[in-house]
């Protein structure tokens, strides 16, 4: 498929995705600011959501099968088939991997792609850090610059001010980013000069776009300040205030001393479970990741901890088929991490290195890093794999299909009573014919359905399954129940014909609905068979991480009796010294 | 959602999506243009055809001296003789795009940048690997945080009669780091008496002649370890009785291993 084909894909997936939020009205939620609310202004949403689909089309798109597959099937989760799903999962995926390979697309991708397909070999391309570094906002802020970030505002209405600072904002193009940064900085100056101007909701509308602003130009201590301003009066009005409330999450980390428990309990989870149906949830988790990945650098497994949590709440279950894996490469990436600085360090042939109890405190540091790693990765991929309660979608597919039969039943007696000997034959025979292929069909679904559950499926794409398997057996049922009428002679001719013509309708439309219901299936039931042979990969990956542990032990063990032997012989040095002293003293004498 | 909204989105779309480059790397900072795109973002720098044209004229020995006084003929700004360098680098195939972008985000300004880039813009590989070596680690250094100083520094050490480059100056924190980097696949114990001998000297002449010699810490860099185990010793002990660091590996592990050495130095 080509790439123009494919971005037309993303663009109307996105938009159709948009659109179905289009009607809150609360200033600074994700969905106001990623929506118009009057005419058809869809310009901005196109670049923006093309870009996020597309945006590592040149890079990470090279990663092998192991790593595609993954994108593959986050994007498949989203509803997009194709290159299009590959591109928007790797998308994803991609942000984490450059933030812990601390480079570009392509250190990224390396670091994806040996992560992912697992290696003992020091990754001579990485740029993993042996040395964890100090804290320096300047060097972060440096760092960040060239990470994913949140696309620009679409909501066009507003107060003056902000009206003037989203016209700023139009000559925003995906490939220009430099130029896009001067554009962020002159709308900040426009919004900073209109903010004492406006009131109410419109000084919570005009604050997030400053807040946003300031995130996206990197200026953290200044978005979350603002962020926070912005939260505070959006409370008093009692609005929703969850874009501020996740840039104030993410923004906030970047000071010295960050409280992050309270930054993810209190922001970042309040960000992603308080707007239902908001289609950047896994966008936001996978940023939410990229910033810890460079923030909290060799360190990442208790802050994941804490935003595992807000992956497995209810609230944003609709969403775990994106969230989960895109944690569990997360996951990998950082084992590899961990694996590479330790066997860098303990390879190294630098005597400085080797023998100094610095290197020695860091490996042991990083080898439990690792095992915390390792025990958080298994504890997802449980989750990930945990079937949801399908019980009572089993109950009201078995109770319809006993409605079904008496149905038949109840056909086949009147089928054996006579009107016109002619007529009621050729009914029979076509009811019969009919209710057989009704049956069929049925049983078709029934049985894909019973094979569903056996395996994972998530809530909503169950519950959209057996609105239309209802709707299949009402039409079907109100097939028969015509059928019935006609063949049992309690109407006439011309309404018997009449009764055909309506029969013969609503088997179509049942037949139709079986085939819609069936497709529907049938690439669940796919999807369902990627999901199992990529759970069937992470398995085998976490394997080999797991089994790792024994050789990273032996590493490090071997660094300490390096140490120990250094120590022993500077000893026996430092006693071979003061024997020959204590000797020349016995001598002199 | 209305029929005739999504139409006119989709409508919207097809004319954006026609005007889109297909390379587009919205959100990641970087912007991936043509492969001979200027790398620079600011200033005049050469059309496209004309980096092709200079290239082309490199065909032996001398050309990159021709070409060099071309481009010098052109009055043109420092970042864009860095640029015109590192693009014809590109379309000699002597350096990726990608590399080529993130030297100059790390390198642009430094001194001997552009000198280095240059030499590497010859026909054979020898010279240019050793130099393209220099850049690397050079560029792996920004990348964690360290100042170059700069790349193929000359200084008068005292030994050799005329004046030596130093490869690579790096420092943070008032620690400054002296490299002698050396891109070689194997050592023995001609090349140990021939170059890396007179080099540790050198390297160590370089520290004596700094204002403050105990905040130099030099370092010796090579990309292979010698097959051979007693030059690798040999290689050891020579580095330690001159105090200097011995670092094998790729740019990235060197770096990893510089990085460590400066956590153990503080």
């Amino acid at each position: 498929m080509s790439v123009f084909v494919e971005k037309v894909i993303v663009a109307i997936f996105l938009i159709v995705l948009f659109s179905t939020t289009c009607m809150a009205s609360e200033p600074s939620t994700f969905t106001y600011f990623y929506s118009e609310s009057a005419s058809v202004n869809w310009g901005l949403v196109i670049v923006a959501t093309i870009a996020i689909g597309l945006a590592v089309y040149t890079g990470f798109a090279t990663a092998p099968a192991a790593v595609t597959s993954i994108g593959t099937l986050i994007g498949n989760a989203t509803g997009l088939s194709g290159v299009a799903a590959t591109n928007f999962g790797l998308a994803l995926m991609g942000g984490g991997a450059m933030a812990t390979g601390g480079a570009g697309v392509v250190v990224g991708t390396a670091l994806l792609t040996s992560a992912m397909t697992f290696g003992t070999n020091i990754m001579s391309e990485l740029a993993i850090s042996a040395a964890l570094e100090k804290y320096n906002y300047q060097s972060l802020v440096e760092k960040s610059r060239n990470l994913p970030t949140l696309p620009p505002p679409v909501r066009s209405d507003g107060s003056a001010s902000y009206k003037a600072a989203l016209k700023v904002l139009v000559a925003y193009k995906n490939d220009e980013p430099i130029k896009n940064q001067s554009l962020f900085r002159e709308a900040i100056a426009v919004a900073e000069n209109g903010v004492n101007g406006v009131k109410n909701e419109e000084e919570v509308q005009l604050r997030t776009l400053l807040s946003y602003l300031y995130f996206v130009t990197s200026q953290y201590k200044k978005s979350a300040s603002q962020a926070n301003t912005t939260i505070k009066l959006a409370k008093k009005l009692n609005l929703k205030w969850t874009l501020p409330a996740y840039i104030y999450s993410v923004s906030s980390m970047y000071d010295e001393r960050p409280n992050f428990s309270s930054l993810n309990d209190n922001y970042f989870s309040y960000s992603v479970v308080t707007e239902p149906d908001n289609d950047f949830v896994p966008i936001l988790f996978s940023q939410y990741m990229t910033h810890i990945n460079l923030r909290f650098r060799g360190e990442t497994s208790s802050y994941y901890r804490k935003v595992a949590e807000v992956a497995n709440d209810k609230r944003v279950s609709e969403y775990s088929d994106q969230v989960l894996p895109l944690m569990l490469v997360n996951y990998f990436v950082n084992l590899k991490m961990e694996q590479q600085r330790i066997a860098v360090l303990s390879d190294s042939t630098n005597v400085t290195i080797k023998g100094s109890p610095i290197t020695l405190a860091d490996t042991e540091k990083s080898l439990n890093e690792y095992k915390v790693l390792l025990k958080d990765t298994r504890n997802t991929l449980n989750i990930y794999k945990i079937k949801p309660e399908l019980s009572s979608a089993e109950k009201s597919l078995i109770s319809a299909k006993v409605r079904l039969d008496k149905v038949q039943i109840n056909i086949n007696q009147s089928l054996s009573s006579t009107i016109n000997k002619q007529e009621a034959r050729r009914a029979r025979i076509e009811a019969e014919k009919l209710l057989i292929e009704t049956k069929s069909s049925l049983n078709s679904v029934q049985s894909a359905i019973d094979q569903l559950f056996s395996d994972n499926v998530s809530q909503n794409e169950l519950q959209q399954m057996r609105r239309d398997v209802g709707k299949m057996l009402n039409v079907s049922k109100d097939y028969l129940a015509t059928s019935t009428q006609f063949i049992s002679g309690k109407i006439d001719k011309e309404q018997m014909r009449a009764a055909q013509k309506d029969a013969t309708k609503l088997l179509n439309d049942a037949k139709k609905s079986f085939e819609v219901t069936q497709s529907k299936i049938n690439k669940f039931l796919n999807r369902e068979k990627e999901k199992r042979e990529q759970i069937h990969h992470f398995e085998k990956l976490l394997k080999d991480y797991e089994s790792d542990v024994g050789r990273l032990e032996e590493l490090i063990n071997g660094l300490k009796a390096y140490q120990v032997q250094n120590k022993l012989q500077d000893s026996v040095k430092h006693e071979e010294i003061s024997g020959f002293n204590q000797f020349l003293r016995l001598f002199q004498r | 959602m209305k029929i005739t909204q999504l139409f006119l989105s989709s409508l919207i779309l097809f004319f954006i999506a026609t005007i889109q480059p297909n390379e587009a790397q919205a959100f990641l900072g970087g912007v991936t243009k043509g492969a001979l795109g200027p790398l620079s973002k600011k200033g005049m720098v050469l059309a496209e055809d004309e980096i092709i044209k200079l290239a082309r004229m490199i065909k032996g020995p001398g050309d990159v001296t021709k070409v060099k006084k071309i481009i010098g003929e052109k009055k043109l700004s420092s970042e864009a003789i860095e640029d015109t360098y590192a693009r014809i680098a590109i379309q000699r195939g002597n350096l990726r795009r990608e590399e080529a972008e993130t030297m100059f985000k790390n390198l642009s300004g430094v001194e001997g940048f552009s000198s280095t880039v240059s030499k590497i813009l010859g026909v054979g590989s020898g010279m240019n690997r050793g130099h393209l070596n220099e850049l690397r680690i050079a560029s792996a250094a920004a990348d964690r945080g360290f100042k170059v100083e700069g790349i193929g520094i000359k200084y008068s050490d005292g030994i050799k009669k005329s004046p030596t480059d130093l490869d690579i100056l790096i420092s943070k924190n008032g620690k400054k780091f002296p490299i002698e980097a050396k891109d070689y696949d194997d050592i023995n114990l001609a090349s140990l008496s021939n170059t890396m001998r007179p080099d540790m000297d050198s390297l160590v002449a370089y520290r004596k002649m700094a204002f403050s010699p105990n905040a130099v810490h030099p370092v010796f860099t090579v990309t292979h370890q010698p097959s051979d185990p007693s030059v690798l010793k040999l290689m050891q002990s020579e580095a330690s009785k001159r105090g200097i660091e011995l670092v094998y590996g790729s740019p990235e592990e060197q770096l990893i291993q510089l990085e460590q050495l400066f956590k153990i130095a503080n």
